[in-house]
């Protein structure tokens, strides 16, 4: 037994993968405490979930691949209203919706990637801008089937509750589904940027002459890193649509783009962690702590001015903060040891 | 009047694909044959861990026994623990007291001390005592002593028992490993069949190639003999002479097996400016040609010529590339170009500063993957061995340049001459057979200058790779090349050895104005 943890348990929790799983499990052990934990703070939670995933693939564009791509409302739109018309209108299992919510994200993001070959910086953020307008235009214009502002599963002419295998879900075993999806997406990111991929995207955002002097096929890689946005941001969608019920297109516009853009910039590009300390700010505090204060009002001022305190302070993103506070608390304690003990 | 087919669009995509592959195989060969050794290590190493990890465990657990048996007795432990968890208790507080005084500013600190260390010294006194009363020494007796020394044997036996389990876990392995080891020289040679026959097919594709490119070649000269003779517009005339160039060149090449690179009649113009103008030259191969010239003349813009950053306008490069086969650079893309064994260095440093050195290296080493998106998401085993390969190779390198210590830093705030030799390094990550260096002295003193032409003469030994370069430092240049070229706006107006170049009045006005002007 103990030979078994020596060998096995023991390096496996030292990786960085054992921290994504215990995230998983966390989210499960929230799921059982549903009854017992206050909405807003469960709603919040599961949202930061959710929206971390969609925060996760845009990171990789944007701190590896260096595209600021405002197209992440247009995935996420494309997640949930999939997931919506292919299980309510089409009435398939809820595997294959999710399957075709994929599908289809790879082949709009690849379209992104070969629009915006040849843009960088601000130009590529006003042509994702408009391709995902058009997106968005496409799902508010086709009201019967994609548009979910008009309700739910359970509403409407061709209503059909939630299925999966044979099990009706209902909202809350919905996150049973963030949590797989979350522990996955977060291996995989981190995979992917310790890896020749990562370093390869990196190099490209450093620069396109010395990457492509190195062999590394600039379109293959840009539309790589789209692709996978693209996959992480319909998987926020279709978990969104699976927690929620139903979508709103309202909700996936620009604001949408530029929440995703201020999460990952606060949290830090380049961590994973950072990056859901930053989903939490943008999406969670609002419901989980201002609410609770009667500061709903206030909270998109809060809100910004917390963005601009953290850009001000942080500029490499809210997760040095944790460093910081260690460093502070040990010279804290040093310094008090000193003061009651005296030095040798 | 052509008896072979002519070579197809479809014959050459199928060729690229076969260089492709070629390459590819070539890499997956390397890869497997050092799957077993590595294997091998690593069953014995884990063989060696797993054998000290139950050691560990067992002296662990025995050793609360063994310490019994050898006089100390579970009482005489817990008193033992006591006592100490007391002194340090004790000096934890006779600190605190001292500070106090101290910060009282007392006068007789050392005497007050010496008062506090006497009655607390009585205190322990009374302490150790009152634990010897409560947990007295007692003697094992022999019933004690046959369960302490049953208990050890129990451990041994469960010792000997994991170790069992191991060793026949090792056997097993061990036997795997043949049959892997058979498995993997009948994968070797597989690959090693189907590389033979695609360096087969790409040779025939060259020599198709060839025969045609004869063939067309008298066609060509026949149709401009006929539009000579009947006087018709000169540019008709001026793209069958650049095609008819195109093939002497390449058929030139292929002749001279001396030549590396072979640059013929280069044009580069930028609107109206003509950065280079009639280029014609040939880098010899495993020698160090330099390209010398005033600013702006143009010598980087042959360069990014070369890397096919900038397409020429007009003009031929015929390469001899990593398998010895001939390539016209020109239908190459950027990035394919590593793949042909040309690696080059910027002017200014392009490291990414995020990365350590080498990672940077590592990035470089691009063009050498065997593995795919997929298995960088999964971490998947080759992966993994892979990035340790090429780790070895990068710090191996690194160690021949002499800048190993710097190899897990950032290449940040690191003085230039070093970022100079990390460039360096990285071009030598891709195995190739050219490197193209751009400036490598600027901006470098004069003691790193030399040391960094010693790297790069050893590099030219030891790998035996053709260096290309182009530097302003003519002191570098002169010690270093074995041919130079001097260009002046994008002319030839010199090459030769460097003492040629020296004396060549010329290459003089071009550097110290024209003798009319003085």
């Amino acid at each position: 037994m103990k030979l078994y943890y020596l060998e096995k348990i023991k390096p496996f929790m030292k990786k960085p993968h054992f921290g994504f799983l215990i995230v998983g499990v966390l989210l499960v052990i929230l799921r059982l405490l549903v009854n017992v934990l206050p909405p807003d703070i469960y709603g919040a939670i599961v949202t930061t979930a959710y929206y971390y995933l969609a925060g996760l693939g845009f990171a990789l564009l944007l701190g590896y691949g260096g595209l600021a791509s405002l197209g992440t409302g247009a995935f996420v739109g494309i997640g949930a209203f999939t997931l919506h018309f292919v299980f309510r209108y089409l009435a398939m299992p809820l595997t294959l919706a999710i399957i075709a919510g994929i599908i289809l994200a790879i082949l709009v993001s690849i379209a992104f990637g070969f629009v915006s070959l040849r843009i960088s910086g601000m130009y590529l953020a006003i042509v994702t801008m408009g391709l995902s307008q058009i997106v968005i235009e496409v799902i508010r214009n086709i009201p019967q089937y994609a548009s979910g502002t008009t309700g739910g599963f359970l509403s409407g002419p061709m209503a059909r509750p939630l299925e999966f295998l044979g099990m009706r879900l209902n909202s809350n075993s919905a996150v049973l589904f963030t949590a797989v999806f979350v522990v996955i997406g977060m291996m995989i990111v981190h995979n992917l940027i310790h890896s020749s991929t990562g370093r390869a995207l990196l190099s490209i955002k450093n620069s396109d002459t010395a990457a492509q002097t190195m062999g590394i096929n600039l379109l293959k890689y840009r539309l790589f890193a789209f692709v996978i946005s693209g996959v992480y941001g319909t998987l926020a969608g279709i978990l969104s649509m699976l927690f929620v019920r139903n979508g709103n297109v309202s909700q996936i516009g620009i604001t949408f783009a530029l929440n995703i853009l201020a999460a990952v910039v606060i949290g830090g590009t380049k961590s994973v962690w950072g990056i859901m300390l930053g989903t939490f700010v943008i999406f969670g505090l609002d419901l989980a702590v201002f609410q609770r204060f009667n500061l709903g009002n206030y909270s998109l001022i809060i809100n910004g001015a917390l963005i601009i305190l953290v850009v001000m302070f942080y500029p490499g993103g809210l997760i040095q903060l944790f460093g910081d506070v260690k460093r502070f608390m040990i010279k804290q304690i040093s310094k008090v040891k000193a003061h009651i003990y005296g030095t040798e | 009047m052509e008896q072979n087919k002519k070579i197809t669009p479809i014959m050459t995509y199928k060729h690229g694909l076969n260089v492709k592959k070629h390459r590819k195989t070539t890499l997956l060969i390397n890869y497997y044959q050092g799957l077993t050794d590595e294997l091998e290590a690593d069953i014995k190493n884990g063989y060696q861990h797993s054998k000290d990890l139950i050691e560990g465990i067992y002296e662990e657990s025995v050793k609360p026994y063994q310490q019994q048996l050898q006089g100390i007795t579970k009482n005489d432990a817990t008193r033992d623990l006591k006592s100490k968890t007391y002194d340090k208790k004790q000096y934890w507080a006779r600190r605190k007291y001292r500070q106090t005084l101290i910060r009282k500013q007392d006068d007789q600190i050392d005497q007050k001390l010496l008062e506090y260390d006497q009655t607390h010294q009585l205190e322990r006194d009374n302490f150790i005592q009152k634990l010897t009363l409560k947990y007295p020494h007692k003697d094992l007796t022999n019933t004690e002593i046959d369960r302490l020394n049953q208990k050890i044997a129990s451990c041994e036996e469960k010792k000997e028992k994991q170790i069992q389990r191991v060793t026949e876990k090792y056997e097993d392995r061990l036997k795997k490993l043949e049959s892997f080891k058979l498995k993997n020289t009948k994968r070797i040679q597989e690959k090693e069949l189907l590389n033979e026959r695609l360096s087969k097919e790409i040779d025939h594709y060259n020599q198709q190639v060839l025969i045609d490119d004869q063939a067309l070649l008298k066609t060509y000269l026949n149709d401009l003999d006929v539009m000579q003779s009947a006087k018709v517009l000169p540019k008709s005339a001026e793209k069958i002479q650049a095609k008819i160039d195109r093939i002497e060149t390449t058929l030139r090449t292929i002749e001279n097996t001396n030549i590396h690179l072979s640059i013929h009649n280069l044009k580069m113009f930028f609107g109206g400016i003509k950065a280079v103008n009639d280029l014609t030259f040939d880098v010899k191969k495993g020698e160090i040609f330099g390209l010398i010239g005033p600013n702006g003349a143009g010598k980087t813009t042959v360069f990014n010529c070369i890397t096919q950053f900038y397409k020429a306008t007009s003009g031929d490069m015929i390469f001899r590339n990593k398998e010895g086969n001939i390539v016209d650079l020109n239908e190459r893309k950027t990035h394919d170009i590593i793949n042909e064994g040309i690696a080059r260095s910027f002017q200014n440093v392009e490291l990414i500063w995020e990365l350590t050195v080498l990672d940077n290296l590592l990035v470089a080493a691009h063009s050498l993957l065997i593995t795919n998106y997929f298995e960088h998401m999964v971490h998947s085993k080759r992966m993994q061995r892979e990035e340790a390969v090429l780790r070895t190779k990068g710090m191996q390198i690194l160690m021949d340049l002499g800048i190993s210590e710097y190899a897990y830093r950032s290449p940040y705030g690191l003085p230039y001459g070093i970022l100079k030799k990390i460039e360096l390094a990285r071009t030598l990550m891709t195995n190739p057979t050219l490197i193209i260096l751009d400036e490598p002295a600027a901006g470098l003193n004069d003691a790193e200058t030399e040391d960094l032409a010693k790297v790069i003469k050893s590099i030219n030994h030891k790998y035996g790779i053709t260096i290309f370069l182009v530097e302003h430092d003519m002191g570098l240049v002169m010690s270093i090349c074995d041919t130079v070229c001097a260009i002046s706006f994008g002319k030839k107006i010199g090459i030769g050895t460097p003492k040629e170049i020296q004396q060549n009045t010329e290459v003089r006005a071009a550097y110290l104005g024209d003798d009319s002007d003085e």
